[in-house]
């Protein structure tokens, strides 16, 4: 129960995400931990454009800051949080899902909707699961396979119209 | 006296792999900051460390099990330590039950620490020392770039963008330069440029230019 919470809020957390604090956080995951200037550097901005985000992410938990002595580059260390990584993957899923998409939601009717919507969430599950096994957590993998199969199950008992 | 040798060579075999081991945890880590990674306390202690724990695995399996005296058992164990590890428990709680608990097997398992989470937190704590070393590094490569002359750090940035644009299309234009020529004083105008050419083409677009301006003030005076 608790780790369909958890999904849940990784969902939610993914959604709510906007494009600057997406940038960040694949900056951060893709160049590893940096400075307040670098980190605004990679993502073509400045420091105090960027200084709100990082410590708006920071509140989530989904960035996390060092002290790093007094540098003209800022003094403190930013680097992606376990947490922070998961939901940028989701984001980028839900992205790619969004871009892939192959009719818009108004066009669909209810059903076709609510099962596209699941479908939606049964590829994150399996996603997630995958990034857990990556990370050697096999028994959290295996609750998100069996969640993912359990959606799998619903959308296969109400076919779409 | 050629066994103790014998034994020594399957225990270094099995410590190479591990050592190996962590270079491939680093390379992949660190990707194009491989090199001036290595040159870090961390990444040593990351391999020593590796290379250790390959070897007295090695020695603790092979104690176990006879006929384990073979250098592809060596190589083996040294490929298969990690997998060793992060199925191993030591647990702690194992002969001290306490009397006051209802759940005694419960106690145990939450006492129980993973050896894999050990080696996680050690992973963790070189991976952090390394990249507080090569910040440090960075940072004294920034301040360098300050004793530069502006216009030429500029056109510099401008000259690396433009020849990377002709390969990647999609890189970022020079309108990001634009803003940071309009902004604030001389040093800080340095310091953000300075950044750009690291964060966008590496350490050594920076060093190199560096080292040209220092010949070039050498030779003209």
């Amino acid at each position: 129960m608790t780790d369909i919470l958890q999904t849940t809020v990784v969902l939610e957390q993914a959604r709510a995400i906007g494009p600057l604090e997406r940038r960040v956080l694949r900056a951060l995951r893709d160049k590893g931990p940096g400075l307040l200037l670098e980190v605004a550097v990679r993502v073509l901005s400045f420091p105090e454009q960027i200084t709100p985000v990082l410590r708006d992410l920071r509140e989530r938990g989904l960035i996390r800051a060092e002290r790093f002595g007094g540098s003209a580059l800022g003094d403190e260390l930013w680097s992606v949080t376990p947490l922070g990584a998961q939901i940028l993957d989701a984001a980028e899923a839900l992205e790619q899902r969004a871009a892939g998409a192959p009719a818009p939601a108004e066009a669909m009717d209810g059903t076709a909707l609510h099962q596209s919507v699941k479908q939606q969430e049964a590829e994150l599950l399996h996603k997630l699961g995958d990034i857990a096994v990556r990370a050697g957590d096999t028994a959290r993998a295996a609750e998100y396979y069996e969640q993912a199969l359990k959606l799998v199950r619903q959308m296969r008992e109400t076919p779409a119209s | 006296m050629s066994l103790p040798v014998h034994h020594i060579a399957l225990v270094a075999i099995a410590a190479a792999v591990g050592f190996v081991w962590g270079l491939r945890e680093i390379v992949d880590a660190f990707k194009f900051d491989t090199r001036h990674a290595l040159r870090t306390g961390g990444a040593w202690l990351l391999l020593l460390a590796n290379a250790f724990a390959a070897a007295l695995i090695y020695v603790f399996v092979a104690s176990l099990i006879p006929g384990l005296d073979t250098w592809h058992a060596a190589l083996l164990i040294g490929l298969a330590w990690p997998a060793v590890i992060r199925n191993a428990n030591i647990r702690l709680a194992a002969t001290m039950p306490d009397p006051a608990s209802l759940d005694p097997a419960g106690d145990r398992q939450a006492a129980a620490i993973r050896f894999e989470q050990i080696y996680a937190n050690f992973q963790d704590l070189a991976r952090r020392m390394i990249n507080a070393a090569l910040t440090r590094q960075r940072v004294q490569l920034v301040i360098r770039a300050t004793r530069l002359d502006l216009a030429r750090l500029e056109t510099h940035a401008r000259t690396l963008l433009l020849a990377s644009l002709l390969q990647n299309p999609d890189m970022p234009g020079d309108d990001y330069i634009d803003k940071i020529m309009q902004s604030g004083k001389d040093e800080n105008k340095k310091v953000a440029l300075a950044v750009f050419i690291i964060q966008n083409f590496g350490r050594d677009a920076l060093e190199e230019f560096i080292r040209q301006q220092g010949r070039r003030s050498g030779s003209n005076p």
